[in-house]
């Protein structure tokens, strides 16, 4: 099938190992987002939740330890766009939870969650990536 | 069918680590698990992924605070995540090639190998992490 959420080289932050957990990250979200479509059962759907929500923590944990490193001045307000998103995806999990139906979340991925994903990473990201690049090269 | 858990022997007392370290046996649990409810070599292959890819960015976070704080134990302890990263390389193709029996001597080996690295080389780092506020 086609990926939504597709990483291309055009979003690449200059650092490998935030492009691969990138990379990883947006996968994810394709994958839980056909498991939902094609009605995979509920334990398969649980832990695709659960690896994405723990990779998400883990990810945007790393990426501030990477702006920290690199003194990216904006870093605090970068760690803001993360809280955010982190509040609207336990909302998701919740409605999950709580037995939104199949369509329902689906709707949810496609036009949140993958977006703000691609969003963050081609907007957000890629400004400590200008701001690193031009001030360490 | 034994399961895979976190241990309060294995905390080193810096909660940031200790929880990536549970989710890294939880997720060798969940290998385990579907090996032993002989789940199909797709849902595997998609524990097993998770597995290693779950362990690089452990390893790039631990290795991340290394660098903040000029953790002078830093390239020995890098040197063994690269043996790790290597071994996983290779574990991940055997089971590619020869399929789900090699499930449960791949989560042996490392949850072996994770146990005895927390408990030994992990350790090293503890103060100087504590030092440095986590």
């Amino acid at each position: 099938m086609k990926y939504l959420f597709e990483w291309t080289p055009s979003i690449s932050v200059g650092d490998p190992i935030i492009d691969a957990q990138h990379q990883r990250l947006l996968g994810e979200v394709n994958t839980l987002l056909s498991y939902l479509i094609s009605e995979k059962d509920d334990a398969t759907v649980a832990n695709a939740v659960k690896f994405l929500d723990t990779y998400i923590d883990d990810h945007l944990a790393y990426e501030e330890l990477y702006m920290e490193e690199h003194r990216y001045p904006e870093r605090e307000n970068h760690i803001k766009y993360h809280k955010d998103f982190i509040e609207h995806y336990k909302a998701f999990k919740g409605r999950l939870n709580g037995g939104a139906s199949r369509e329902a979340l689906a709707l949810e991925i496609e036009q949140y969650i993958g977006n703000w994903w691609l969003t963050h990473i081609a907007v957000e990201d890629h400004k400590y990536a200008e701001f690193i690049k031009s001030h360490e090269s | 069918m034994r399961h895979i858990i976190w241990k309060q022997e294995y905390s080193l007392g810096i909660s940031v680590i200790d929880n990536q370290h549970k989710q890294f046996l939880e997720l060798m649990d969940q290998a385990y698990e579907a090996f032993y409810k002989n789940e199909s070599k797709e849902q595997l292959s998609v524990l097993i992924e998770n597995l290693r890819d779950y362990t690089l960015l452990h390893f790039s976070t631990e290795e991340k605070y290394f660098k903040l704080f000029n953790y002078d134990g830093e390239n020995e302890h890098v040197e063994r995540h690269l043996q790790l990263k290597e071994e996983l390389i290779g574990l991940t193709k055997k089971f590619e090639a020869e399929g789900p029996d090699v499930v449960p001597a791949l989560i042996d080996f490392l949850e072996n190998w994770l146990v005895g690295h927390l408990s030994i080389v992990d350790r090293k780092y503890v103060s100087c992490f504590k030092e440095h506020g986590l």
